[in-house]
């Protein structure tokens, strides 16, 4: 797994490639790298995951843990361009109950600050 | 520019912000003309009613008053609602103003009628033009503008009292009592003239109501709706309690002092000589105490102490004349003295410090409930209690003796009674007070912990991915994750075909086949999958034979011992299935073994299957896995469900320096979710060494556990000297900041030092929430963080009621509104004191 970030209009964005998983975790972990963002007094997260095929428990607590530090400072963090599978394992375990999750990053872009 | 020299001049007497300038300084110029103008009347109306009746009839007048002032209110009220607000004061004080040069007329061709009909005007007079005043306040200021701008109003109107008796004091001789009347109406239309500027200049940000409404909506609130509206609304309840007992407390106290002036003055000229000293003395001592004291009281105190000082004062008057003159034989002349000192201090402390305290108890309130109530209150309780009042004093009169000592003492006997009735008014209204504030901040982001797992089933969750996971890697793992979710319970038919469907079909088409809803059902194996379910309890008592024990121990044993690049997949299914049997001690050494294992996956399902034994031995392998990043998540829940066992041993860990640093860093979120006090003393031991290195995760637990359990208990004494460190730290931050942002302003340390700030913010709350309401904390912090400057001004105004005087003291330079030079100034007076003490 490779994560690559950027500052688009004050969101920062991970550019997620390869697989979540504990086996392919090499310095930093997803969450981390998150917690880093928020230190830094960033509050706005999006995570591409265009590039993620698959994710394993590791990398739903990955998700999670990082969704709770952000709106836990009051900040926001969405997902953008999820492939159409992991998108219905999300729903049916009701992980899209509590993640925003958006077709385009334009689109998970324009939601930020909208309530 | 001139508003400028303006600001810089009215700053030096007012906590005054630029936008707020000229508004706050016509306002003050409005209640000084206006109080200017009142005290004239005040002395004219009285000089005139005794030139024409006896003093006894004055308290029939205020019975009358009371009768007939609510039809007056009921006009007041319409037309304050139809009309645009300030239009509507305007032409009141232009109304006034005129009324007043007819009285000047017909000054001497009324007789008794003109002095009752004068005295009325009065009343309607003060009272309305007194209640205009406060309706433009509050539609002018939030609370924390009016806490800082009331004080100065109220100097304001004591000096203009002041001016209007020492007027009267001088020309009543020159010009006679007539003339005085003539002085008035120049005041009143120079008031005109302050509310077209007030309007003129009033702050861009208006918080509350729109004083325009009028123009906008021409809302007939009828006279009952502002009944209702008070009677609906608690806090106005109370707050009409307590003007309600203060007034009858006030005419009784009026009662005993004009009953010793009477007795020792007995000369009528000597007598209003006598009474205009102790009007101007009296005007000038609340001056001086308002001036000196109201906002420092109200500052340093809060409004709960602020509240009770001119109850306990009278009270304590009110016993010494019971009780003294039964232990000893009192000099007559003392009673003068008791009876001035006892009208001295209930008129200085009800023109300073309950005017002011009245006045911020309104400002929580809705608007349109206020205003339409307000006026109802002020003239109509106002009123109504002075009647009461009236008729108590007959009353009191009429059963007791006709001598000068046991009308004092049945009096204050009914003035205790009133007071205690007046506590307890007083009591309630703070809490309600709070409660109101608290209204207006909303929780801005809710806690997103508790959020997911009200959510999200996340066991169930992170089963579903490592079964779906396991797939791929062995059809043995697959079906033990299986049929630990069948096992489970919490299957939805959804979840049971994604899960069901083949490797195969998930690993070329991916779940893009799902939504395609025509063609051949997709789950051929969907029926096969529902088994397991069937065979769950035959799973069950095949994995407790002892038989398959020992097998199964055995191979398990090779496995481990074996070659591990190889046998990855068959060490996963070992560990799995040691969670799936019962546990021993070879099975618990097993589990050792693979806990230490060098694969992740393997570890993964090590650190699942320990948790289904909870042996204190496999505690300390598991705490190691919190040192490692792609473990933590899953080691941590296994050990809060280890729960008291291991408590001591997680703070051993904790205590220990030579403990990984992360692992340190994860135990108190650990200890937080195992809950429970122990847990919490164990983390506030810690948090008192003050590590710099754990500091922020220790405050980060507590808080977490004060948020699950609001009955742990925190020794305030423990905690303060933390949030002492953090504030001090805060201050140094701001102090830095301002020496380098002239320089670098978007530089990294700059940066570094803003986030430090925030930080230090964060965990200076959580750790108040510790020794306050965690509710209360948060509403507070969040509208700090992320309000508006209303909200900003009510989490401040919350604090105020909820920190002690040095917590309070120590805060609010990190967090009120105001320019960041005065931050630094404050903030460096502050880091002396700390550094001192």
């Amino acid at each position: 797994m490779n994560i690559l970030s950027r500052e688009k209009n004050e969101v920062i964005v991970f550019d997620i490639q390869g697989e979540i998983r504990r086996s392919d975790i090499s310095d930093s972990t997803l969450h981390q790298l998150v917690k880093d963002q928020l230190e830094t007094g960033k509050r706005r997260i999006l995570l591409n995951f265009e590039n993620v095929q698959f994710i394993d428990s590791f990398g739903v607590g990955e998700v999670l843990a990082s969704y709770i530090s952000t709106h836990n400072l009051g900040g926001e963090l969405k997902i953008a361009r999820i492939s159409k599978k992991l998108y219905i394992i999300f729903q049916v375990t009701m992980l899209t109950k509590v993640l925003d999750i958006y077709d385009s990053e334009d689109l998970a872009m324009d939601s930020f600050g909208k309530i | 520019m001139k508003a400028k020299k303006v600001h810089s001049l009215l700053s030096r007497v007012v906590d005054v912000k630029p936008a707020e300038t000229l508004s706050a300084l016509f306002m003050g110029l409005l209640l000084f003309s206006l109080m200017t103008a009142i005290y004239i009347v005040k002395a004219v109306k009285v000089s005139k009613f005794l030139d024409d009746n006896d003093i006894q009839n004055v308290a029939f007048a205020y019975l009358l008053t009371a009768l007939l002032i609510g039809f007056f209110v009921y006009l007041n009220s319409r037309l304050v609602q139809s009309l645009n607000r300030y239009f509507t004061i305007g032409l009141s004080l232009l109304f006034f103003s005129a009324s007043l040069l007819l009285f000047w007329v017909f000054y001497d061709k009324g007789g008794r009628a003109y002095s009752f009909v004068f005295w009325f005007w009065c009343e309607i007079f003060i009272a309305a033009s007194i209640t205009q005043f406060w309706v433009l306040v509050n539609d002018l200021y939030n609370p924390r503008q009016a806490k800082r701008l009331v004080g100065f109003f109220v100097s304001g109107g004591l000096l203009g009292g002041i001016t209007g008796a020492l007027l009267t004091s001088i020309l009543a001789i020159r010009l006679e009592t007539r003339g005085l009347l003539l002085i008035c109406p120049f005041f009143l239309t120079g008031c005109a003239a302050f509310v077209y500027l007030v309007r003129r200049f009033r702050p861009r940000e208006e918080t509350t109501a729109n004083p325009d409404a009028g123009e906008e909506k021409k809302e007939k609130v009828p006279y009952l709706k502002s009944f209702t509206s008070l009677v609906r609304n608690r806090h106005l309840v109370l707050l009409s309690g307590i003007m309600f007992m203060g007034i009858i407390v006030t005419t009784l106290v009026d009662f005993q002092f004009l009953s010793v002036v009477d007795r020792f003055k007995p000369d009528n000229s000597e007598r209003t000589a006598f009474l205009g000293v102790v009007f101007l003395i009296l005007l000038i001592f609340s001056w001086l105490l308002h001036t000196l004291f109201t906002a420092r009281i109200l500052k340093n105190r809060g409004m709960r102490f602020t509240l009770m000082i001119s109850p306990v004062v009278l009270l304590v008057l009110s016993l010494a004349v019971i009780v003294v003159p039964f232990l000893s034989p009192v000099p007559a002349v003392l009673f003068l003295y008791w009876g001035v000192t006892l009208k001295g201090l209930d008129k200085s402390l009800s023109h300073s410090l309950n005017q002011t305290v009245r006045e911020l108890l309104y400002i929580p309130v809705p608007p349109d409930v206020k205003y339409r109530a307000k006026f109802f209150i002020d003239m109509f309780v106002n009123k109504f209690a002075r009647g009461v009042a009236a008729l108590m004093i007959l009353l009191v009169l009429h059963f007791s003796p006709k001598e000068f000592l046991p009308i004092i003492r049945n009096i204050s006997l009914a003035v205790c009674a009133c007071i205690v009735i007046w506590i307890l008014f007083n009591r309630l209204i703070v809490i309600e007070y709070i409660r109101n504030v608290k209204r207006h901040l909303k929780i801005k982001w809710r806690d997103a912990d508790r959020y997911v797992s009200e959510k999200v089933d996340l066991d169930m969750t992170k089963m579903v991915f490592d079964t779906l996971h396991s797939r791929e890697r062995s059809s043995v793992l697959y079906a033990m994750n299986l049929f630990d979710l069948v096992k489970y319970d919490r299957l939805s038919p959804e979840l049971k075909q994604i899960i069901s469907q083949k490797s195969d079909e998930v690993r070329a088409g991916g779940m893009n086949t799902l939504l395609e809803l025509d063609g051949d059902p997709l789950f051929q194996d969907f029926d096969d999958a529902l088994q397991v379910e069937e065979m769950s309890t035959e799973i069950d008592e095949i994995m407790s034979m002892d038989v398959y024990q020992e097998l199964v121990q055995d191979k398990i044993g090779r496995m481990v011992t074996g070659d591990r690049e190889a046998a990855e997949t068959d060490r996963m299914e070992a560990a799995k299935v040691l969670g799936m049997i019962k546990s021993s001690a070879v099975v618990i050494d097993h589990l050792k073994k693979l806990l230490m294992d060098s694969s992740v996956e393997v570890n993964k399902y090590a650190i699942e299957s320990s948790g289904r034994h909870f042996s204190r031995e496999l505690a300390p392998f598991l705490i190691n896995h919190l040192g490692r990043a792609v473990t933590r998540h899953e080691a941590a829940p296994v050990l809060v469900e280890y729960g008291l066992k291991i408590l001591g041993m997680l703070k051993d860990y904790l205590a220990a320096e030579e403990t990984d640093l992360r692992i340190r860093r994860s135990i108190p979120n650990i200890m937080a979710d195992i809950g429970t006090q122990r847990a919490a003393d164990f983390l506030m031991i810690e948090l008192k060494k003050r590590d710099p290195r754990v500091t922020s995760e220790l405050v980060e637990g507590l808080y977490r556990l004060r948020n699950a359990d609001p009955d742990l208990h925190f020794e305030e004494k423990e905690v303060v000297p933390v949030l002492k460190h953090f504030i001090h730290r805060s201050y140094s931050a701001v102090i830095e900041l301002h020496r380098i942002m002239p320089e670098d302003n978007q530089g990294a340390r700059v940066e570094e030092l803003k986030n430090s700030l925030t930080l230090n913010l964060q965990r200076i709350f959580e750790l108040l929430c510790l020794i306050h309401s965690s509710d209360d904390i948060i509403r507070a912090y969040q509208n700090i963080c992320a309000g508006t400057r209303e909200s900003i001004d009510y989490s401040i105004e919350l604090l105020d009621n909820l920190l002690n005087k040095n917590l309070k003291d120590l805060l609010l330079p990190l967090v009120d509104d105001i320019p960041f030079d005065e931050r630094v100034l404050l903030c460096r007076r502050k880091l002396d004191l700390l550094q001192k003490n």
